[in-house]
């Protein structure tokens, strides 16, 4: 069995007095597959969005083991821990993190500046944009489009590098019904490719289209 | 390609922020000039005083300058006036200082130059050197050294017709001399031999005082300072006779530079010529005209200083300013960068690095602009921020600024993760 994903022993405390020491995960061992489509559900200040965080080498655990396609994330210096973000995960945020006086196209290349891999740009960019819809968007500002369009261009951006891992905080917390539904999809499509996907999400239909669900609470995988 | 990859986002970030770099532009353009200025300022002052005491003549020199004031009694002319100074016990010469303007004919046309008295620069004390072999001494007739530029139009063993012109010539009372005076004008057309071509004349001083010198480097600079702009030719000469074997003294007016007796100081000799032509006008040892020079260069360089500082003040704020709210702007860009690759130092260090090209363009720009409007500052700067010592200088001082800028900001956000600044911890 191959994993893209293999969590040991997370611990995650904030040391900082306003929260006192509050401990945000409380040991989590979770295997994920590779191809695999989980959502992480759970009530606010559970732990989702930390431990998407400490899978993505955003956060430093404070104790335990994250490994990203084999590799240990903690014994990562912040080069390579960067690199591996680059190479193998692509990130989808609910506020979409796009640079919104930068045009769609300039959005989507970002990872490919920091790529070592040997990608035609523009032929990649072209490909995601087609895949997820938005050609004909590829020359607007991103502070032009809609929360949907945006959301599009997030998930194009994380795919343009060909990652194995998409990793997605609420993808669906500020969009409408209609527009959450083809967002939806297309993360069904995307998991069709064998992309692996792991989306934490308040979102119980959003969470119903993942193959699996697990839930976090009080920092602990129920 | 990933270095051009690079670049195409610097090139992005830059035009994203175009009014912050404009800004920068224009205080460093501002810094260029105050520091190269006051940089100036000192180089030509210490080179000048340098100059004239390599010589080994500093204490031994009085300058006389009745320009702007009446002949003392019984000295109608600057001609009397110099026998008389002469005359002065522990004097051990007296030099007029001045240049005067010829005209020759070149190639068909009419062309001009500028001669010095060869005798003035070798009782100054002071030396050149000429090509090899060739030299005049104090006493020749019609024998000139020419410069570099007019180097280019003559050679040693060339005789040529030059005309004097632009003062008047007079018969002296004595019948044998000519001197000049501004209240006339007459010209003398003579025939010259180029003997030589002064190699270097850095340390052949000479003097061009205009008025009171209040500054040292009016009185003593290299010839070579004096038309290089212009590029024009120079002549230095013997003694110089009309056609009819009359001398004719290149006097100045009114400047005299007079050497003491080894025996003798400077200011006794003052005091001996100011007792004996019964003024004290304008009468200066070099000591004080030293001392008057580095006054003025001192309040000079404190007001410099002090719009320096302003200027560097004003430029660190900015700088600080500009790259602190450019960050806090940024931080959707940067948080796209962190999540796609980008490193928190790269992060950080992009929005630094993004205003390199703004700080050498400002420099350059600094630098153009005082070499296009050289002419126009007090006090003539010269050409030493030309020098490259002064170009390092300044290069040090914008890395310490640069640096001194940047640390405190880096040192800052190096500590806190993207999550703690997103948070405004």
């Amino acid at each position: 069995m191959e994993y893209s994903i293999e969590i040991s022993g997370l611990h995650k405390k904030y040391g900082s007095r306003r929260e006192k020491g509050a401990n945000a995960l409380n040991g989590i061992d979770l295997k994920i597959e590779k191809g695999d489509y989980v959502a992480l559900c759970g009530v606010s200040g559970s732990g989702k969005t930390t431990l998407l965080n400490l899978i993505a080498g955003l956060d430093v655990p404070t104790s335990g083991e994250v490994r990203v396609d084999g590799i240990v994330m903690n014994d990562l210096s912040e080069a390579k821990k960067a690199r591996v973000r680059n190479e193998k995960i692509g990130f989808v945020m609910q506020d979409f993190g796009l640079i919104p006086y930068r045009t769609v196209y300039e959005n989507i290349a970002v990872p490919l500046y920091f790529s070592r891999k040997k990608i035609e740009h523009k032929q990649s960019i072209k490909k995601v944009l087609d895949a997820t819809g938005i050609r004909g968007l590829s020359s607007k500002k991103v502070c032009k489009l809609s929360g949907g369009e945006k959301q599009r261009v997030a998930i194009a951006r994380a795919l343009v590098n060909d990652p194995d891992i998409i990793l997605a905080d609420e993808p669906t917390g500020a969009l409408d019904s209609a527009t959450k539904q083809e967002i939806m999809e297309l993360f069904g499509k995307i998991n069709g490719s064998g992309r692996t996907i792991v989306v934490v999400t308040h979102d119980k239909e959003l969470a119903d289209s993942a193959k699996r669900i697990l839930t976090l609470k009080d920092g602990i995988l129920k | 390609m990933r270095f051009l990859r690079k670049t195409e986002l610097y090139i992005c970030m830059i035009y994203e922020s175009f009014f912050s770099h404009l800004l920068l532009i224009i205080l460093v353009a501002g810094m260029t000039l105050s520091s190269v200025f006051v940089m100036s300022i000192f180089s030509e002052y210490y080179s000048v005083i340098h100059l004239a005491e390599k010589n080994g003549v500093g204490d031994k020199i009085v300058y006389y300058n009745s320009e702007n004031t009446a002949f003392p009694p019984d000295c109608e002319s600057s001609l009397i006036l110099k026998n008389r100074i002469e005359e002065v016990p522990g004097v051990r010469s007296v030099s007029y200082f001045g240049d005067y303007g010829v005209q020759f004919r070149c190639g068909g046309t009419l062309q001009y130059a500028y001669v010095y008295d060869y005798s003035s620069v070798i009782n100054g004390g002071f030396s050149f050197d000429v090509e090899e072999g060739q030299s005049i001494d104090a006493g020749s007739v019609n024998q000139v050294l020419i410069n570099q530029n007019a180097a280019s139009q003559f050679k040693a063993g060339d005789k040529i017709r030059i005309t004097l012109n632009d003062f008047g010539l007079y018969h002296s009372p004595e019948g044998d001399e000519y001197y000049y005076d501004i209240s006339s004008v007459g010209r003398v057309t003579i025939t010259v031999d180029i003997v030589g071509v002064v190699n270097n004349d850095a340390y052949a001083l000479s003097a061009n005082v205009r008025s009171f010198p209040s500054r040292l480097d009016d009185l003593v600079r290299p010839l070579s300072d004096f038309y290089t702009e212009e590029n024009e030719a120079v002549f230095i000469c013997g003694d110089l006779q009309d056609d009819e074997g009359r001398t004719i003294r290149i006097s100045s007016l009114s400047n005299l530079l007079i050497t003491a007796d080894p025996s003798c100081s400077a200011e006794e000799v003052k005091e001996n010529i100011s007792s004996a032509l019964n003024t004290n006008g304008n009468i200066v040892t070099y000591g004080e005209m030293k001392a008057n020079y580095s006054a003025l260069n001192r309040s000079l360089r404190n007001t410099s200083a002090k719009y320096m500082i302003c200027i560097f003040l004003l430029t660190f704020m900015v700088y600080e300013s500009v790259l602190f709210m450019k960050f806090n702007r940024r931080k959707e860009e940067v948080l796209s960068y962190y999540l796609c690759g980008g490193t928190w130092r790269w992060c950080i260090l992009s929005s630094f690095v993004m205003f390199v090209p703004s700080v050498i363009l400002g420099s350059l720009s600094g630098w153009a602009l005082l070499v296009r409007f050289r002419d126009r500052f007090p006090y003539s700067i010269n050409e030493y921020f030309l020098q490259g010592k002064v170009i390092l200088i300044t290069g040090l001082v914008y890395i310490a600024v640069s640096f001194a800028v940047m640390l405190p900001v880096f040192l800052y956000l190096k500590d806190k993760s993207l999550k703690d600044y997103e948070r405004g911890e």
